[in-house]
């Protein structure tokens, strides 16, 4: 399906308000607009392609399932990530449910050698140029267990507040202090370089 | 420093403290050496964070993601739009329950003997892959009604490279 | 009262009986269908001198997907007639291919059939689709494959003996 050049001009509000007279094709421009993002959100917490694909376009069937309870409290690009954020979140949670406990995640909540480690005084973006940075942020997202990264992502790149992460991740905010707390730690000490073995 | 006053201090950083404790975290940083290094450390590590993100993009055409999700929507709205039946009350009440039941049960034996795999009205496609190791993307075209199945393997870095899904090609 | 419960359970029977006289029928019905194994390339020449271009109605299915490469060979034909009632098994399109193949009958004007696709002689997948259904994946040096099912044209059979 071809979108016309009206299409490409127009607002993200009057496409989905097309979208939801039925219109696939105002419907296709937006997820044209917005798929990268929608993707991106999706893959920078299950670190999979194939499940970052999957969720996002899952995301985007319910997102044209649930137009109509879209009110444009934020903007529609907001809405739909929020949308795979909790498709992501589902899938984390059916995971977890099939593996037993291990000693990592236990350490999640209580902070693991994290506690015990003095602060990192190097400034990672002094020392490195951005793309080298984002390379590094990205591969040190990748060793962070999935409640670190979650509650990282939420609250580092979603900019959502404690009481918002809590019930997206439907845990209590102390839970989120704790788990934002050591995930950050646990940055410092990969973006740093520092082995967790000197840290003992 | 216990966690209680580490986590004082992240809620300080993040806005996040209750109304009129922000003077008294600010009081404690000016005379303890060990929480301000901790706070720096962790807004060096909100700095980094901060739009610092890595850029991915979606690794299918525009096309071919799209006409997956359009074939998910039509799918999904066929399944909900199942016709409605009149109420069998309405028709027959009471006096009719034993020959419109053994009617309909003798119809559903006939169906099942004609046609033993079409337990459903609408054609659902099916795919099953025989290794887990691999995958598939469907793309539907409407015009000509092409359906196209691509099959790759998981495993592989990256989708276009030289792939090891068992061979396929060689002439006869 | 009685003669309405007499004359459902009449018609009841007689309807089980064409059903099952029409299901037998049905399910003897076949399905004549073509297969093609195409290799798709950037190079205008195909190494293996027995390899063809696609012909042009083919050519434009393919170019409608969403990988497409400049030139497509016809490596192997096949036609069957593809019967309801058991799978076609082991349609041999190449050294390393092979196809089962079953006639599912028609469902709101499309043919629908199941596939089994082999390579190497492993089962690689199964596919309960409508025609016409194109198979592909990638092959060496950023080649790819297709195999391309459809109801068999007027007159396959004959192009079959040729072209094989």
């Amino acid at each position: 399906m071809k979108t016309d050049a009206s299409q490409s001009s127009a607002s993200d509000e009057q496409l989905v308000e097309a979208a939801r007279q039925g219109d696939m094709g105002a419907f296709e421009e937006l997820v044209a607009r917005h798929r990268d993002k929608i993707y991106a959100r999706a893959f920078s917490m299950m670190r999979n392609e194939d499940e970052a694909v999957d969720l996002s376009q899952e995301a985007w069937v319910q997102s044209w399932q649930r137009l109509n309870q879209f009110h444009g409290e934020s903007s529609f690009g907001t809405w739909v990530t929020r949308i795979v954020i909790n498709l992501c979140l589902d899938q984390l949670r059916k995971r977890k449910r099939q593996r037993t406990e291990s000693i990592e995640e236990m350490d999640e909540e209580t902070g693991g050698v994290e506690r015990q480690m003095p602060a990192v005084t190097v400034n990672p973006t002094e020392r490195l140029e951005r793309g080298e940075l984002r390379k590094k942020i990205d591969a040190a997202l990748e060793k962070l267990s999935h409640e670190h990264r979650t509650v990282l992502v939420l609250h580092e790149f979603e900019d959502l507040e404690y009481k918002e992460i809590a019930r997206t991740m439907d845990c209590s905010i102390g839970t989120v202090m704790s788990r934002l707390f050591y995930a950050r730690r646990k940055m410092a000490a990969l973006l740093a370089d520092l082995k967790t073995e000197e840290l003992r | 420093m216990n966690e209680e006053a580490q986590f004082k201090l992240q809620a300080y950083l993040d806005g996040e403290l209750p109304a009129g404790e922000s003077a008294g975290v600010q009081e404690w940083l000016a005379r303890d050496p060990e929480a301000r290094a901790l706070l720096a450390e962790l807004q060096n590590t909100n700095a980094a964070l901060a739009g610092h993100e890595a850029e991915v993009k979606l690794p299918e055409t525009r096309d071919f993601f799209w006409s997956k999700i359009e074939r998910e929507i039509g799918r999904q709205s066929v399944a909900a739009t199942a016709p409605s039946r009149k109420s069998f009350w309405a028709r027959w009440g009471w006096r009719g329950l034993v020959p419109a039941g053994g009617f309909a049960a003798v119809c559903l034996l006939a169906l099942h003997l004609a046609n033993p795999g079409a337990a459903s009205a609408e054609f659902v496609p099916e795919l099953e892959l025989a290794s887990d190791d691999m995958g598939a993307y469907t793309y539907r075209n409407q015009e000509d009604g092409l359906t196209m199945i691509w099959l790759y393997d998981r495993s592989s870095a990256a989708q276009s490279a030289q792939s090891s899904t068992p061979a396929i090609l060689a002439s006869k | 009262m009685k003669s309405i419960r007499v004359k459902c359970l009449f018609w009841a029977i007689v309807l089980l009986i064409s059903m099952i006289a029409g299901g037998v029928a049905r399910a003897a019905d076949s399905l004549p269908v073509q297969m093609q194994l195409i290799w798709a390339t950037n190079e205008p020449k195909s190494p293996d001198p027995k390899h063809k271009p696609v012909e042009a109605d083919v050519a434009k299915l393919l170019e409608n997907t969403p990988y497409r490469w400049k030139y497509y060979y016809e490596v192997h034909r096949r036609v069957e007639d593809v019967p309801g009632d058991r799978s076609l098994e082991k349609i041999v399109m190449s050294k390393h291919c092979a196809l089962d193949i079953k006639y599912l009958g028609n469902h709101s004007g499309l043919e629908r059939v199941q596939v089994k696709l082999y390579g190497d002689d492993k089962l690689v997948s199964m596919h309960k689709e409508t025609l016409p259904l194109l198979l592909a994946g990638n092959a060496q040096n950023g080649t790819a494959w297709f195999v391309l099912i459809r109801k068999a044209p007027p007159g396959a059979k004959a192009d079959e003996a040729k072209t094989n």
